[in-house]
């Protein structure tokens, strides 16, 4: 965020903070929040339950570190690409969004391929060369599942755009509020 | 479905309330720090506290969130669902979890920007500071409140 700001500002001369906390924060305020409202989302339908007993607990660890990992990789990805447009003068809140589309959206395919990577692992190992059949269909469905988990990540990633520069903007308000005039 | 284990869901509720605990001391000691007659004087410590504070809080949140999760998981059928009281708690506790991360960032993002080396110190930085984490310190034991009513049933 703090690294959204800064671009956002256009100038680091007022903060060059370490860029790590940037990233840090950003990926896993997506993730744990991602990981809130899903379960808001589901135990307002009352379905809560059900779901959480398909998984088991070294499954559910696994795959939210797969995801707050991917996330970590796509957010680093999305504050380069707005470094990279801010260092050609086109930072904005246009440019702000864009990042954290693009950010959710290779966020979605980074996801999706290591889910697929799993089924791929536990087929081998549970059917040895029996699975080798199974590739193609695992191919063919990689290029249609990659393209719409591309998508819903862009569309993500565009809900936490708006989130994120009002946020952003909170911030910067306090921040100018709090800063002594020039003397 | 796994098999339960006992052993399994105490050690992931141990680490859910020492992250909790970890979280709401680490706000505690900023707030004081921040507050503190010395912070007038150096302010300087207290922001590398809270810088470091900032670096910790994400991991705990992430593990906090995390082992909640897993905690429901392994709660089964004493998940009641959302038109029961319990329910309403659970997702009162959640809202404000949601809340809270989205304070954090804009807390985070603050330290950062006062961490840097022109930055000007004031009164008013510091006043913020101090909500904040004071904020930050009140919701995490507001929700720490909720989750022991949740976990003993008392809703």
């Amino acid at each position: 965020m703090a690294g959204i700001r800064s671009v956002y500002k256009a100038s680091r001369s007022e903060c060059d903070h370490p860029a790590p906390l940037d990233v840090w924060s950003l990926a896993t305020f997506r993730t744990t929040s991602f990981m809130i409202g899903a379960i808001m989302s589901l135990h307002v339908r009352g379905s809560l339950t059900g779901s959480l007993r398909r998984l088991d607990t070294t499954t559910g660890f696994g795959l939210f570190l797969v995801m707050w990992a991917t996330t970590w990789f796509a957010t680093r990805r999305g504050l380069r690409e707005l470094e990279r447009s801010a260092s050609i003068d086109i930072a904005s809140s246009a440019a702000i969004v864009m990042s954290t589309i693009v950010a959710g959206a290779w966020n979605g395919l980074y996801v999706f391929g290591a889910l697929v990577l799993g089924f791929l692992a536990a087929s081998i190992i549970t059917q040895g060369p029996g699975a080798v059949p199974v590739i193609p269909v695992f191919a063919i469905g990689s290029v249609i599942g990659g393209t719409v988990a591309f998508t819903i990540g862009a569309i993500v990633g565009l809900f936490y755009g708006m989130i994120e520069l009002f946020v952003s903007r909170v911030c910067s308000r306090l921040y100018r509020w709090t800063t002594p005039g020039p003397t | 479905m796994e098999t339960f284990s006992y052993q399994t869901w105490f050690a992931i509720r141990y680490v859910h309330i020492v992250s909790v605990a970890l979280l709401s001391g680490g706000a505690l000691t900023v707030c004081a720090l921040s507050a503190s007659s010395a912070a007038i004087a150096e302010p300087k410590p207290a922001l590398m506290l809270a810088v470091a504070y900032e670096r910790a809080f994400w991991l705990a949140a992430g593990v906090t969130v995390a082992t909640g999760v897993s905690n429901l998981g392994m709660k089964g059928d004493g998940v009641l669902g959302p038109d029961t009281a319990w329910g309403t708690a659970l997702l009162a506790k959640l809202t404000i979890v949601a809340f809270l991360l989205a304070m954090s960032l804009v807390r985070s993002d603050f330290v950062a920007r006062c961490a840097a080396p022109t930055h000007r110190h004031s009164r008013r930085a510091r006043a913020v500071l101090i909500s904040l984490y004071g904020g930050t310190a009140v919701a995490l034991l507001g929700v720490t409140w909720i989750g022991l009513g949740l976990a003993h049933g008392r809703y």
